[in-house]
């Protein structure tokens, strides 16, 4: 019962600061899980791909109403981010997972560093809709970050939003519609794959998942507010925390 | 793009209707497995195939509205989506050692 609140908070509170800040919520749960909770990173990663697919389903939904998502780049990009997707859950059980460790502490930092920096908008690449000069760019894009987000058990966003706003050239609020219904279609062949496998920890998932929905929404309704500085400090001291925790580990078996 | 053929306001109502029933399927399990019935399992099984069909249903959806709004490249892709998904279950299903 202990265990089950656990996850359940672990769930919520991916849910709520992912939505208030504008992550997925796997970059938050897979650290709260393999620090927290004390799963191992190999069953945290898919529990988080699961939690991720109805995380960005709800975040669509809202992107949806306001008109938000460019279907043909959902579909083209998408059938990319999946392939990369199946190719990422391949290889987690042939990549150690201390790499896996390592690679997520590299995540960890660079998110809680952009969020440091706050929400100033950067310069784009190019000033009108170029997604037929950069669509293999943007193809060799996808694929890699659906291998590298399946493989750490995130959903991707991360990348694919800059990718969206600074390569083609969508508004952001589009690139972030677009992305969440990117990254639902793709996490949800990575957690068929997971699935089929028998990696995903149902125990786990259920209270992850229930918690990172409601988070979710709440989340979503306090990300329109501002975020003060305060917030921000800490969620940074947290991450780096919980980056410190998933990398000490590997750091002291490589030295 | 030809929105004005894409029925929006049903893909939302799909979602949101799915959302709700994938959600009450995944509250029903984290209550089963907290009080330890041994059903708790066989419900998350579930719930994982329901998340699983409800996000097949939507790229179907998709793709039929492509197909309404005559943009056939985007419908066959849609449809190469579905094939990789539903292919790659299949293979591991029967053709995985």
């Amino acid at each position: 019962m202990p265990d089950m609140l656990l996850y359940l908070l672990g769930g919520f509170s991916a849910g709520l600061l992912g939505g208030y800040l504008g992550l997925g919520g796997g970059e938050i749960l897979v650290p709260f899980l393999t620090v927290f909770a004390g799963i191992d990173i190999r069953a945290a990663v898919p529990v988080s791909v699961a939690a991720v697919v109805v995380n960005s389903f709800s975040a669509s939904n809202e992107y949806l109403k306001s008109g938000m998502v460019d279907f043909e780049l959902v579909i083209v990009l998408g059938l990319f981010l999946t392939m990369g997707n199946i190719t990422g859950t391949n290889l987690t059980t042939a990549v150690p997972a201390d790499s896996i460790k390592l690679l997520l502490t590299i995540l960890l930092l660079y998110t809680s560093f952009s969020l440091l920096k706050g929400r100033a908008t950067p310069k784009r690449l190019v000033f009108s809709d170029n997604r037929t000069k950069y669509l293999l760019l943007c193809i060799a894009l996808a694929f890699s970050v659906g291998t590298l987000a399946s493989l750490v058990g995130i959903g991707g966003g991360v990348f694919l939003i800059p990718i969206l706003y600074l390569l083609v050239g969508l508004p952001l609020t589009t690139a972030r519609g677009t992305s969440s219904l990117m990254i639902c279609f793709a996490s949800a062949s990575a957690t068929a794959m997971y699935f089929l496998h028998d990696m995903i920890e149902l125990s786990v998932a259920s209270p992850v998942i229930v918690g990172i929905a409601l988070g979710g929404k709440a989340g979503g309704f306090f990300g329109t507010a501002a975020r003060p500085i305060i917030i921000r400090i800490l969620f940074f001291v947290v991450m780096l925390y919980m980056a410190y925790e998933l990398a000490r580990g590997p750091l002291e078996n490589l030295l | 793009m030809k929105r004005r053929h894409f029925q929006i306001k049903l893909l939302i109502q799909l979602q949101r209707v799915s959302w709700r029933l994938v959600l009450v399927c995944f509250l029903l399990a984290t209550v089963l497995y907290a009080l330890q019935l041994p059903i708790a399992s066989s419900i998350a099984f579930w719930s994982v195939i329901a998340l699983l069909a409800v996000i097949l249903t939507t790229i179907l959806f998709l793709a039929e509205q492509f197909h309404t709004a005559r943009l056939y490249r985007y419908w066959l892709l849609s449809y190469a989506l579905i094939f990789i998904l539903l292919s790659t279950i299949l293979l591991k299903v029967y053709f995985t050692p």
